[in-house]
């Protein structure tokens, strides 16, 4: 049966060309012959219901022959066909006896193309295998245009590159790119493929097989049966691309060229061992974790005992170490405890038991959690001690004028060093004016006779009822290797100084020094309400300085005054100091589990970390209870507290035999991280920068 | 003596005004000090703290008093010592027990000028939302009208130029037969194909030694494994010889700036020099801080970057904000550009970098003038920095979108958009979105981008963000070891590692690129202005940068 696309000459429209096919093939015919005027579409979409439908198409043919093909058509054109031919094929055989331009057999599923020229762009692109079918072929006499095989999924594609209009490059620019599926065979040169989806590989002989199998119908079909020897003389003439499965594309992937390798390999080569920055840093690039030990930790801690005031000893201006006192207490050694005072203070009952307005307590760390400690209790209790003869022997001889407070401490301060001390007092009795305060009631005047009786008892000599004129002042300046002036409060007009004389510097009743109590004659110095009004702790501590500075200067050697900073509040840690609820003080401590480092008879209960808000009630106070309630500021307790605390176990006790003892850090297992100084009670551990 | 009030809260701050609090679990803790031991800012210490329940579990009540007093974490409520963010003690952390969360209505700024001091710091402008780059979208997609291209089929040309293209008129060529020659006394400028983002200038100092080794290498490995022709400017702190006399330096753009270091290295070096540099920069302004200066300090000036930089160890290295022989921009820019260009013959673009500013028309138009001047760079208010004050990082500078715009504009008006590239920076890929910013100052008329704060942040994990996270930066106690000369801290860093990034990012930087250009129908030409291709849903925005208004 012929159709002709022309009906008086004019052109029938692919609509209607289409409908009178379908109507021939629906009736039965089998035949076809179809001379077509550039109609699309040509061939397609045939069921054929009983036997193969055979089309061949002349004439000018449009876009699409064979699109949408089925299994039992059979097409050929008789010429070159435009674009797309075979388009979504899912089985027609269909055979082009000229060129086909772009796009054939693109999307194509299944069936045939037989082509006896060459193809354009993009041919074999988008081409699918469905189990279900036998793959598609498309087969190329010549060669292909560029962009061949683009996402091929399936299906065989043969270039045959006979007579290639592009001798160098039979398959074209970039082909198989996104390939996933299907075979390419081809014949000829090529300059390249997506090397990223495909492989080059020679035909095994299955390939061959299959090769030498099937070109013999191509070639009978378009007519070239005579190139056949040529076509199949070697395997060797063919090479095939096939694309990567998935995993042999990951496993390609994970090639990638490390920048490790690239060092190695390529950059230290050029630029030096050890890169750029090589041959100016002394030690590799090794990495460090974040958690570091030893010489890289970034912080390091100390224990800094006693390199820190607790605000008790800072204040005072005798600067006498409540905070050692009560360590000895609580190590139960009471009486070294109390005795301890005489190294500060020859005065200690009267003056801090009894005078002394107690600015140790007000700066007490432990009022913050509760009250402060008994200090004054303290000096109460310092009535009985021992005195114990000085070891040292210093050797010189120095004079004291003035048996006050001052006075009293300067020649208590350098006996105890081991000079031979004369005290010079003008009137019959020492003290001066500590007994204004037993005429006022302040003190009892027993108390201040035991002192005094102590200080008489030690090797000072006294000389009472002796006056200091500048005659015998002048001898002594002679004579004595020292001299401290202590001679009390003085009018304006300094008429009680006129012994010194012009030669030592005052001003208004005061005697000029500096901070030491040196006046301006260098062993001549002085001390108390002479140099500057002060309590009797002032006087106390006054007299102390002169006479260590002067014992320096006399045995050549340095004083340091006190100069040590103060624990901050926030520097302890005051959390572990329970409130002590004073009702609770006759309790036994039974049905708590408090363990506040309070002394016996208390309860140890939780107050406010901070402020005095609550007034708490007072226990019964015994220096030894009071020892239990001290913070020790900046003393290490030996709690064990650090050591427990350091996850690593870096910090460990060491005994120093004779009492001693220091906490030590292993730097191996130290990573710096400051547990120990968060949660030291006495702020004994700091942490500094590892330099 | 101390007060006791002095411990009490009369003047201290809640951790509210704190603008990271620390979350701390003491049910997963395990104290044992790792976060405390890393923490960058001292933020965070041990501590203990005390509890006292009463108890009564009998029939009747009988009270039993527990006290307890425990180890724990506790954040510091000392200005000086906040939690900056960082996360490190997170990271750090075996039992997930600890975590920084930001606190949106902190008051941090009313109380971080303690002595008189403003608050400087590291990072970029803190101002989080949406920039205007990632407001822009690419809004012309060839849809039938036009055929797109596939990103993942087409071949791509993701390249820009770095030099003065002249005009084919003003070709100093003339022919010769049938040859076309160089006319005796002409002269071409010198142009580099790049590729559209480089890594803009972080100098060896103000970056650690693994991290600015780490970019360099990556740009290496780009060049001659990827064949990405990435570049990187030096910043202001020269160049270590090794790689100023290897085939790498091709890659480099040394700069030279106020402080001049490192410049005599440079100079000793050249005649060791196998390549020459892919440009040189001199930098005029910065986007973060316009018009401040640099200054690195002392503790950072160790051997390494005494050596680099050519000056004593622990001193304090100025960079002032002005070069001091220069009292105009005629002759700040001839003269600088003169002289550079003589180092290597003429043979090197050079080029001035500006911070964003509302007279960069100006430098532009002398610039225009000017035959040797191979391009100008523009840094937005939105540049990333290693140290600045605060106040000029948030409140100083232009954002760079309408700045670049109108320089290109002008360009376009003089007829030589095609003969100078302008470069933009600050702030490209602030929030992550490298190529969709870089592609939309494209379009808007940049020839490319300059990238820094976003490589630290890809390539080498920095923290710091525009909630003012970590930007410790200035202080020298980075974290990551980035933005540290003390090897503790950098040694965390793995120079490796950050190569390898380096290279993930710009792979995948050419790979959006595409991805955004393959649309938009282009792809062996960079889209330089095509701001047809750009829409914005915001009136204002549109009309400002010529582009159209789209919802």
């Amino acid at each position: 049966m012929k159709i002709v696309g022309t009906i008086d000459g004019k052109r029938v429209s692919s609509r209607e060309l289409e409908e009178t096919i379908q109507a021939a093939v629906n009736g039965g015919a089998h035949e076809l012959e179809i001379e077509a005027r550039g109609q699309h579409g040509i061939g397609g979409r045939i069921w054929p219901k009983h036997a193969p439908v055979k089309i061949r198409v002349q004439g000018p043919i449009g876009q699409r022959l064979g699109a949408m093909g089925m299994m039992g058509t059979e097409v050929v054109a008789e010429g070159g066909s435009s674009d797309d031919v075979g388009w979504l094929n899912c089985g027609a055989k269909i055979t082009v006896l000229g060129d086909v331009t772009n796009g054939a057999h693109n999307a194509g599923a299944q069936g045939v193309l037989y082509v006896q020229g060459g193809g354009g762009a993009r041919c074999d692109t988008m081409t699918k295998h469905n189990p279900r079918f036998e793959p598609l072929q498309s087969w190329y006499f010549r060669d292909v245009g560029d962009s061949f095989a683009e996402f091929k999924a399936g299906g065989i594609a043969v270039v045959c590159g006979v007579n290639p209009r592009h001798s160098e490059n039979v398959l074209g620019y970039r082909p198989c790119v996104g390939m996933v599926g299907g075979t390419v065979y081809f014949r000829g040169k090529t300059e390249g493929y997506s090397e990223k989806d495909v492989q080059l590989l020679e035909l095994s002989d299955q390939d061959w097989q299959w090769l030498c199998e099937n070109i013999k119908p191509y070639l009978e079909a378009i007519d070239r049966l005579d190139h056949l020897p040529e076509l199949t003389r070697s395997a060797a003439d063919w090479r095939k691309l096939i694309a990567y499965t998935p995993a042999e594309k990951k496993e390609r992937s994970g090639h990638r060229l490390s920048t490790w390798e690239f060092r190695r390999s390529q950059w230290e080569p050029a630029v030096g061992k050890g890169g750029i920055f090589g041959d100016m840093i002394e030690k590799p690039f090794t990495l460090l974790p974040f958690i570091t030990t030893g010489r890289e930790r970034r912080f390091k801690p100390v224990w800094n005992n006693e390199k820190q005031l607790p605000p008790c000893v800072a204040v005072c201006p005798s600067d006498i170490p409540s905070h050692h006192r009560f360590q000895l207490l609580r190590q139960g050694k009471r009486q070294e405890a109390l005795d301890l005072v005489l190294q500060y203070s020859p005065l200690a009952a009267t003056v801090c038991g009894e005078l002394c307005p107690n600015i140790c307590m007000k700066a007490c760390s432990r009022k913050v959690v509760d009250r402060p400690l008994d200090i004054k209790g303290l000096g109460r209790a310092s009535r009985d001690l021992t005195l114990t003869q000085p070891e040292a022997t210093g050797g010189k001889q120095v004079a004291v004028i003035g048996g006050g407070p001052a006075g009293l401490s300067a020649a208590w301060q350098l006996w105890l060093k081991g000079h031979k001390v004369t005290l010079y007092e003008a009137g019959s009795r020492l003290g001066g004016r500590l007994w204004q305060s037993v005429e006022q009631g302040k003190v009892a005047a027993d108390i201040l006779e035991e002192d005094l009786a102590r200080i008489s008892a030690s090797g000072i000599e006294l000389k009472l009822d002796t006056t200091v004129e500048a005659d015998r002042f002048q001898s002594l300046r002679r004579e004595q290797d020292g001299i401290i002036i202590a001679c009390g409060a003085q009018d304006k007009e300094g008429k009680g100084l006129s012994f010194l004389g012009p030669e030592i510097h005052q001003q208004q009743g005061k005697i000029k020094t500096n901070h030491q109590g040196q006046t301006n004659e260098l062993q001549v110095f002085a001390a108390g309400d002479v140099v500057s009004r002060g309590l009797p702790t002032h006087l106390i501590g006054s007299g102390r300085r002169a006479a260590l500075a002067l014992h320096a200067l006399l045995t050549d050697s340095q004083y340091h005054p006190e100069s040590r900073p103060t624990i901050p509040y926030a520097g302890l840690k005051l959390e572990y100091f329970a409130f002590q609820r004073g009702e609770c003080s006759t309790a036994d401590g039974g049905g708590t589990t408090g363990t506040g480092g309070t002394g016996a008879g208390t309860t140890p209960v939780i107050g406010p970390v901070i402020g005095p808000i609550i007034p708490a009630a007072k226990p019964a106070d015994t220096p030894e209870s009071e020892a239990g309630r001290c913070v020790s500021c900046g003393l290490c307790r030996d709690c064990h507290i650090c050591e427990n605390t350091c996850h690593y176990g870096a910090i460990s006790r060491r005994d120093l035999g004779a009492g001693e003892f220091e906490y030590v850090v292993d730097p191996a297992r130290c990573i710096g991280c400051g547990f120990c100084a968060g949660t030291c009670p006495c702020g004994i551990w700091e942490m500094e920068e590892n330099l | 003596m101390e007060s006791a009030q002095r411990l009490d809260h009369n003047s201290e701050l809640t951790l509210l005004e704190f603008p990271f609090i620390i979350r701390w679990r003491e049910d997963r803790c395990s104290r044992c000090g790792r976060c405390t031991a890393v923490c960058p800012s001292k933020a965070i210490e041990a501590s203990v703290m005390a509890q006292r329940l009463v108890n009564s579990q009998g029939d009747t009540p009988l009270p039993d008093t527990i006290r307890r007093v425990s180890q724990v974490i506790r954040q510091v409520n000392d200005i000086d010592r906040h939690c900056v963010g960082c996360g490190t003690c997170s990271l750090v952390c075996p039992n997930m027990a600890i975590m920084p969360e930001y606190n949106p209505s902190h008051k941090f700024l009313f109380h971080k000028n303690r002595g008189g001091i403003p608050y400087a710091r590291g990072g970029r402008r803190n101002a989080p939302g949406t920039s205007t780059l990632d407001k822009l979208k690419f809004t012309r997609i060839s849809m039938l009208t036009d055929p797109s291209l596939d990103a993942g089929r087409h071949e791509f040309h993701i390249r820009t130029l770095l030099g003065r293209s002249l005009p084919a008129e003003a070709l100093p060529i003339e022919r010769a037969g049938e040859l076309l020659q160089l006319k005796p006394d002409g002269f071409i400028p010198p142009v580099r194909e790049i590729f559209p983002i480089r890594i803009g200038g972080m100098s060896i100092g103000a970056l650690s030694p693994p991290m600015w080794e780490g970019l360099a290498m990556g740009v290496a490995y780009l060049n001659e494994v990827e064949n990405i022709p990435v570049v990187m400017c030096s910043g202001e702190g020269g160049l270590p010889p090794r790689l100023l006399k290897s085939r790498y330096l091709k890659y480099f753009i040394p700069q030279i700036a106020s402080g001049y270091f490192g410049w005599d290295e440079i100079i000793h070096a050249l005649p060791d020099m196998i390549e020459e540099p892919a440009a040189i920069e001199i930098k005029y302004g910065q986007g973060a801080k316009p018009g401040d200066g640099g200054l690195l300090m002392a503790y950072k000036v160790l051997k390494l970057i005494a050596k680099i930089r050519g000056v004593p160890m622990y001193v304090d290295l100025a960079s002032p904000p002005t070069h001091q022989t220069k009292y105009s921009i005629e002759e700040a820019v001839a003269k600088m550009i003169q002289s550079v260009s003589m180092a290597w013959g003429f043979r090197v673009p050079v080029y001035p970098k500006i911070s964003g500013t509302k007279t960069a028309l100006a430098v532009l138009n002398n610039l225009a003038r000017n035959p040797y001047a191979a391009a100008l760079t523009i840094d937005g208010e939105d540049g990333a920095t290693g140290a600045a004050y605060n106040v000029s990082m948030d409140k100083m500078g232009h954002p760079i979108a309408s700045n670049l715009r109108d320089c290109y504009l002008e360009l376009v008006r003089s007829g030589q958009q095609n003969e100078l590239p302008l470069f933009a920076a600050g702030g490209v890929g602030k929030e992550a979105n490298l190529a969709a910013n870089a592609a939309a100052l494209i379009l808007l008329g940049a020839s490319g981008v300059d990238i820094g704060k976003y490589i630290m942040q890809a390539a080498a994990e920095c923290y710091g963000d525009e909630r003012n996270r970590c930007n410790l930066c200035n202080l020298g106690r980075c974290p990551r070891g980035i933005t540290t000369q003390d090897p503790r801290l950098y040694r965390r860093l793995d120079a490796d590692r950050v190569a390898e990034r380096v290279v993930d990012v710009f792979k995948t930087a050419e790979v959006e690129l595409k991805k955004i250009f393959a649309p938009m129908g282009r792809s062996t030409q960079l889209p330089i202005g095509m701001s047809d291709g750009l829409g914005v849903g915001d009136q204002a925005i549109a009309d400002r940068l010529s582009i159209s208004y789209v919802c």
